[in-house]
């Protein structure tokens, strides 16, 4: 490998792992923020809280 | 959005913008390194990295002292953060210098040389931080096990400086050792503005995304709470 492809592994690598860490911070976060689904709406796994 | 998450976002914006503008500069317009070649625009990356990976386990330390003296939740969601942080620095300075061995040293790794191994330990250390809040459920206990791990892995990070000083290996000196080579540093100006500025772009991006595994750790922390006062029938 050449020294630009040395480089360029080296800042894809990076910069994808921070964007990829970013990425699942803010869905792990606007999972947390999402209200809960209102008492008597369909489960999305077609599942009765009874069932559990 | 609420009034609170527009800075958050802002400082996100600015790191991005930041660190494109930072990394265009690094790899665009500084001129190749005499002996280096191309290879020297790792270093701005490495640099910046390997800073904010011992800032933020140093600062990790700090927050378990915190917790363990106050006992307050936010002192452990602050110190989850920064040892979390800190990991992906690591890994990315480690990463960062194994790309720029290869072409410079002739090697990716050298397991004799005292600054990579320290530096390895430190990041195993840290992942066992992680590790050791996955062993149990109790919030608290939790908290106190993983303080006590990071207060002891942070031992480590003054051997990861001094290892340079202290014995012989590949890995060149401290560059910014002393006052005087931070005043007059010996390089040109032109990589000296490209390591300020990806140093610049990474102290944005670090605080936005410490300020957002914060927010999540302090948003788990309350719905255990939650829970566990549910498990036993007490109103929230």
């Amino acid at each position: 490998m050449t020294d630009a492809g040395f480089v360029i592994a080296a800042y894809v690598g990076i910069l994808g792992s921070w964007v990829a860490y970013a990425l699942w911070l803010s869905r792990r976060l606007a999972a947390r923020h999402a209200p809960p689904p209102p008492t008597g709406a369909p489960r999305p796994d077609n599942t009765s809280a009874a069932e559990e | 959005m609420n009034r609170a998450a527009l800075p958050v976002r802002l400082l996100g914006i600015a790191a991005v913008l930041t660190i494109g503008a930072a990394t265009w500069y690094g790899l665009f317009v500084v001129p190749p390194d005499l002996n280096q070649g191309d290879a020297q625009r790792i270093l701005y990356i490495h640099v910046a990295s390997a800073w904010h990976a011992f800032f933020s386990f140093g600062l990790a330390a700090a927050a378990s002292v915190g917790w363990l003296i106050w006992r307050n939740p936010r002192f452990d969601a602050a110190a989850l953060a920064f040892a979390e942080v800190g990991v992906l620095f690591t890994v990315s300075t480690i990463w960062a210098g194994m790309m720029w061995g290869k072409p410079v040293w002739g090697t990716y790794w050298q397991w004799e040389d005292p600054r990579l191994v320290t530096t390895a330990l430190l990041l195993a250390l840290y992942l066992g931080y992680l590790l050791v809040r996955r062993l149990t459920d109790d919030p608290v206990r939790r908290a106190t096990r993983a303080a006590a791990v990071a207060i002891i892995a942070a031992v480590d990070i003054p051997i990861v400086h001094f290892s340079v000083t202290w014995w012989r290996g590949l890995h060149q000196g401290p560059t910014f050792g002393n006052p005087e080579t931070i005043l007059n540093p010996p390089a040109p100006g032109a990589f000296v503005t490209a390591l300020l500025f990806m140093l610049f772009g990474v102290i944005l991006l670090w605080a936005w995304l410490i300020i957002r595994r914060y927010q999540l750790a302090r948003l788990e922390w309350i719905a255990e709470e939650a829970a566990q006062r549910a498990a036993v029938g007490v109103p929230a």
